[in-house]
């Protein structure tokens, strides 16, 4: 059977790379598994995907994207943008390190890293640009850090590594965000060098008095908007609802302030938003539903322990070990989007970590730094594809600030995160887990 | 002639609408539903037996109506390398029709899986465990959002066919 799985492996690199839809390279995949091995009846691979579509975990998804979308929409992200603007914005490459910032809180909040690229590549770019600074530079930087999405709270992916692993997403939530806040300092850094020789069009700085007052006001329009991610976060960690009823009490408050408060959002927006957000989440979930019916053909054909004793064969030094975990999640992070490589990765790797004695906490911060570096990584990196687009610049053109940052920024916090556990371990472990 | 193609194109259209608005519908009853049980849980301190069973099975057909809209607005993920590998128009052409195709038959494919699925659990009375609704209705969802992408897929592919030689390729 070894080698009908290689082939079907084969099957779903080269479906990918001709673009065939993600979903169906997975529909794909099974179907030539069904044929050449012996699964029974395809009711039963049909009936394990829906009952994994209609988890009530999965809920989560569709209303984090729900409030992520609406916080897009409804002028929510526009203010936390001004706010960092008037705190950072008026410093050398300020503009840069807003961007960093935006793209972190907004990827946050939607969990999805395409979803920060697009709304807040559709303005920063072209703001950024106007101000001086390289288009292929501004669309890199937002590529790069809408990454940020997979390792900040409440995460999409984080949601789907609990769910598959077994272990708490509240947990799986805090391991990345340590590494989250390094890889945000790194960004800023290389953000700083890289734009030391952009021309780059400067506000006038304003006095101490001027610039408090400035934060103030621009404070005072955002506040109703930061409450929304301290709601989530609160009500997650303060142990008050679980992470599905923090998101749907984060849709109930982003609402009114959206549509009655703000005034950015009127009903028929509402209601365009609503259909949108519902498209993201089906595009995302008949994914699950796919990979879920391969993952368990694969689960069903010992794959998970097939790959374990291959990797031991090769060495049998856990650092060896862990590298090649680095390299093999880099290289599936390169060919699919997030959601798919950790429905596919995470119950594959799973056996090779508990050899490991490697905590699933731990893992999962693992898993999103890596899989999150396979993202930007050429040359297939689907975010860099996206940044391309929504930029409106080739390609090539992003690739040199890509590599800085591939190289001084991420690579660095994938090894601390893999080989320096109490990185990811800390705050669990601090709030009890 | 001309009335047929314009009933098909209302049909069309309000089959779009019904969509939207249904998968609109699904995440309002959704949060609604969880929302619901958040304040149930936390102020009356009762739990309502169920919701998150019956928001589960809104939620599958919003996910599978979701995606169907996803293939009409050519919105589903892909990685293509086609464009980096392949150069020629000709050749990206053949490649995009060659990838249409199979979306057609894999989604088909499922669909008649899914199909199946749902018609036996409908045939035997399968029953939800905790509000004993009827899964079958839920699982309907899935040969309903996969037929429709299969129809969404074959425009496509026909599109593709008819204006061969007329237009450039775009990835719009």
């Amino acid at each position: 059977m070894i080698e009908y799985i290689l082939i079907d492996a084969a099957i779903l690199c080269v479906l990918l790379i001709i673009g065939l839809p993600v979903p169906l390279c997975f529909a794909a995949a099974v179907l030539f598994l069904f044929s050449v091995g012996n699964f029974g009846s395809p009711s039963f691979l049909v009936s394990a995907g829906f009952s994994q579509v209609s988890s009530v975990i999965l809920l989560a998804i569709p209303l984090y994207i729900i409030a992520g979308t609406i916080m897009s929409q409804g002028g929510i992200a526009a203010r936390l943008i001004d706010l960092a603007d008037s705190i950072v914005g008026r410093f050398r490459g300020g503009l840069g390190v807003v961007v960093i910032l935006a793209t972190a809180v907004f990827g946050a909040i939607s969990g999805m890293a395409s979803s920060a690229v697009a709304a807040i590549g559709t303005t920063m770019i072209p703001r950024m640009v106007a101000n001086g600074y390289d288009r292929g530079y501004a669309a890199s930087l937002v590529s790069c850090s809408s990454v940020l999405a997979l390792l900040l709270p409440p995460s999409a992916s984080m949601i789907l590594y609990g769910w598959v692993s077994g272990t708490s997403i509240t947990a799986a939530f805090l391991a990345p965000i340590l590494p989250a806040f390094i890889l945000i300092a790194l960004f800023c850094f290389w953000n700083w060098v890289l734009t030391r020789k952009m021309p780059l069009r400067q506000e006038p700085a304003l006095g101490a008095r001027e610039w408090g007052l400035e934060v103030a006001r621009r404070g005072r329009r955002a506040s109703l908007g930061l409450v929304m991610p301290l709601v989530i976060l609160g009500c997650i960690y303060g142990g008050i609802t679980t992470p599905t009823e923090a998101a749907a009490i984060a849709v109930i408050y982003a609402v009114p302030l959206s549509v009655l408060i703000y005034r950015d959002m009127g009903w028929k927006d509402l209601y365009t938003t609503l259909w949108k957000a519902g498209q993201m989440t089906g595009v995302l979930l008949v994914l699950v539903f796919f990979a879920s019916m391969l993952s368990r053909m694969l689960t069903m054909q010992n794959v998970p322990q097939l790959m374990l004793e291959g990797f031991t064969h090769v060495s049998e030094n856990p650092l060896v070990l862990l590298l090649m975990v680095n390299l093999f999640l880099i290289v599936v992070g390169m060919l699919m989007d997030d959601a798919s490589a950790i429905l596919l990765a995470t119950p594959m790797l799973m056996p090779i970590m508990h050899n490991l004695n490697i905590d699933p906490v731990h893992f999962a911060a693992i898993i999103a730094t890596n899989l999150g570096m396979g993202l930007i990584t050429p040359p297939t990196a689907p975010l860099l594809y996206l940044g391309s687009l929504v930029g409106n610049v080739p390609l090539v053109r992003m690739l040199s600030p890509t590599m800085v940052f591939l190289l001084f920024a991420y690579l660095p916090v994938v090894l601390l995160t893999t080989y320096i556990p109490a990185l990811s371990l800390t705050l669990p472990r601090l709030m009890g887990y | 002639m001309s009335n047929v193609l314009r009933g098909l194109r209302f049909v069309w259209h309000a089959k779009i609408f019904l969509q939207r608005l249904l998968v609109a519908l699904a995440g309002i009853g959704l949060t609604a539903l969880i929302f619901t049980q958040v304040v149930s849980r936390y102020v009356f301190e009762t739990a309502i037996f169920g919701v998150e069973e019956v928001a589960c099975y809104i939620a599958v057909w919003m996910y599978f109506l979701g995606a169907s809209l996803g293939a009409e607005q050519r919105g589903h993920m892909s990685a293509s390398l086609v464009e980096l590998l392949l150069r020629g128009d000709f050749a990206q052409r053949v490649v995009r029709l060659l990838v249409c195709a199979l979306s057609v038959l894999l989604c088909g494919w499922m669909a008649v899986w899914a199909w199946n699925l749902a018609r036996w659990s409908l045939k035997f009375g399968m029953m939800s465990t905790e509000v004993n609704l009827p899964v079958g209705y839920a699982q309907l969802a899935m040969p309903v959002g996969l037929g429709l992408m299969t129809l969404y897929f074959l425009f496509e592919l026909i599109e593709l066919i008819v204006h061969w030689k007329r237009d450039p390729i775009s990835n719009d």
